[in-house]
């Protein structure tokens, strides 16, 4: 049995883990009991089998929080790593973006093509990240579990964000004056 | 390729480059600047023109608007059977594709792509599979005799290898027009050889070829030269005295001028005329100082203009009766322009 996430649980007699705990003294904190109690002894209450598993994962709460704010700000820096590439590329890319139009390649295939080149990036990050999580699971201190929504919804967040953060660095080149080729 | 309005089918490649009283003008720095002023010019089918002249004189300019890159001040320019000036969304695609192939001064090719990935770059822009437009960049590079350079970045070919690979780009859609700014400029005497044959091999094929150069190497390649430098004054003339009522000009910025003035009398102003429509004052000439001599020295416009500070008599000289006067050589014109009467 085990709980927090996978936490290993050790079984001691009553009197140990009083004389460990609460220096010998005769107290409890907890009492399992099989079957339907009518009268709880004074002092203490009744707590349902779906009680304690929840009661169990409170500690957790703040963790998982933590993991959450994390996943949102590796988003964030995902997005931001794809936008600066791209943007970088428009900037280092000006001439070739200006030759490309002066020979007639127009603003939506060069933004097509910029766009197809951040969604490439996202969904090649995407699949790195899938197999990494497969492999790093097992071997994590804590059990992780990956729910299997994850693996659809992760390249589509992946796509969405890719395109928003590239959208400045599209302006950009879409915007480029053919004029630059003659430069 | 043919257009069918209300006549009879006309093949457009029978249609010149037609260019009428074309005037660009842009703000340089602050200043308003006019490198073509009402040119008139005129190209046929299977004809090379060459337009000559110095730096700043228009030519690449010139080219950005037969692009249809630039659009320009007035004037009208038809290019086999199009009308340039005031095309837009389709039709200005359409005329940048298939009209016109364009061959950069710098070869301008990309550099992470091989040679028949650059030469496909506006097939594959222009919809073109990705087949079609291998086996059309493979036949342009055989005709440019790069068919052993195929897989070759920029990077691993030689200059005169580059601007070929360059040349088979312009003509990936077959246009009837090229048009090509300074081909030579960064090519040795070896590499020249093969890039000026191939110029004049698609001209010879009936294309239009339209060279901007200061190449003089060219001149004997060409069916037509257009020089956009107006000829230097060279022959002596008698000196030209003239009179100025005060605020009376002399010549204006940008206006063509051959003679080098001396102020006898009274004293001229030289300023510059700003794109805001306000004057800059450069400086103002006293008797016994000269100024103007840039633009006949070196074949330039006006780059200011020069009136009457208040009542003038000034005399113009041609440059070679300037240097004969006075006794002085052109370094040391050049060293007194910006103490005295720079324009």
């Amino acid at each position: 049995m085990t709980y927090f996430a996978g936490q290993p649980a050790v079984f001691i007699s009553l009197h140990d883990a009083q004389t460990l705990a609460v220096d010998g003294q005769p107290l409890a904190t907890a009492i399992v009991v099989r079957g339907h109690v009518a009268t709880p002894p004074p002092g203490t209450h009744v707590q349902s089998n779906q009680d304690v598993f929840t009661d169990l994962r409170r500690p957790m709460k703040s963790a998982g929080g933590t993991i959450d704010m994390m996943r949102i700000l590796l988003w964030i820096v995902a997005g931001g790593i794809i936008g600066s590439i791209l943007y970088l590329q428009a900037i280092e890319r000006t001439r070739d973006f200006a030759v490309f139009k002066a020979t007639g390649v127009t603003g939506r295939a060069l933004a097509s093509g910029l766009a197809a080149q951040a969604i490439v990036l996202a969904l090649l990050a995407t699949a790195v990240a899938i197999l990494l999580s497969i492999a790093l699971a097992p071997i994590m201190p804590i059990r992780v579990e990956i729910p299997a929504s994850a693996f659809v919804l992760m390249p589509v967040v992946a796509i969405v964000i890719s395109v928003f953060a590239s959208l400045v660095g599209l302006r950009r080149a879409v915007g480029v004056d053919p004029a630059l080729a003659f430069g | 390729m043919t257009t069918a309005a209300t006549g009879p089918l006309v093949d457009v490649r029978d249609l010149g480059i037609d260019v009428r009283d074309l005037v660009i003008e842009y703000s340089s720095g602050g200043y308003r600047v006019r490198p073509i002023d009402g040119l008139t010019l005129d190209v046929s089918r299977g004809e090379l023109m060459l337009l000559l002249g110095a730096s700043g004189c228009g030519k690449t300019t010139l080219l950005s608007v037969l692009a249809a890159i630039l659009t320009p001040t007035s004037g009208s320019v038809t290019v086999a059977g199009v009308e340039v000036v005031g095309l837009k969304g389709s039709a200005l695609t359409r005329y940048r594709r298939h009209t016109v192939g364009v061959v950069f001064q710098a070869f301008n090719l990309v550099p992470s792509l091989n040679a028949r990935e650059n030469v496909m770059v506006p097939l594959r822009g222009a919809g073109v599979s990705r087949r079609d437009a291998r086996a059309r960049a493979e036949e342009l590079l055989r005709r440019v005799d790069l068919d052993d350079r195929l897989r070759h970045r920029p990077g691993d070919l030689s200059g005169g290898q580059q601007q070929r690979v360059a040349i088979a780009r312009a003509l990936a859609h077959d246009p009837p027009v090229v048009l090509a700014d300074e081909p030579t400029a960064h090519l040795d005497y070896i590499q020249v050889d093969g890039v000026l044959r191939l110029l004049r091999e698609i001209a010879d094929e009936g294309r239009m070829v339209v060279v901007a150069t200061h190449d003089e190497r060219l001149i004997s390649l060409a069916d037509r030269i257009v020089n956009l430098t107006p000829p230097v004054e060279v022959s002596p003339r008698g000196p030209v005295r003239t009179e100025l009522a005060p605020g009376e000009v002399l010549f204006r910025q940008g206006a063509a001028g051959d003679l080098v003035y001396t102020v006898d009398e009274g004293k001229m102003e030289i300023f510059r005329e700003r794109d805001d429509g306000n004057e800059e004052r450069l400086t103002i000439v006293a008797v016994g100082n000269y100024f103007g001599e840039l633009a006949p020295m070196f074949g330039l416009k006006r780059s200011a203009s020069a009136r009457a500070a208040a009542r003038a008599v000034v005399t113009g000289y041609s440059l070679r009766d300037f240097r004969d006067r006075f006794h002085v050589a052109d370094a040391k014109l050049l060293s007194q322009a910006g103490d005295t009467a720079s324009e």
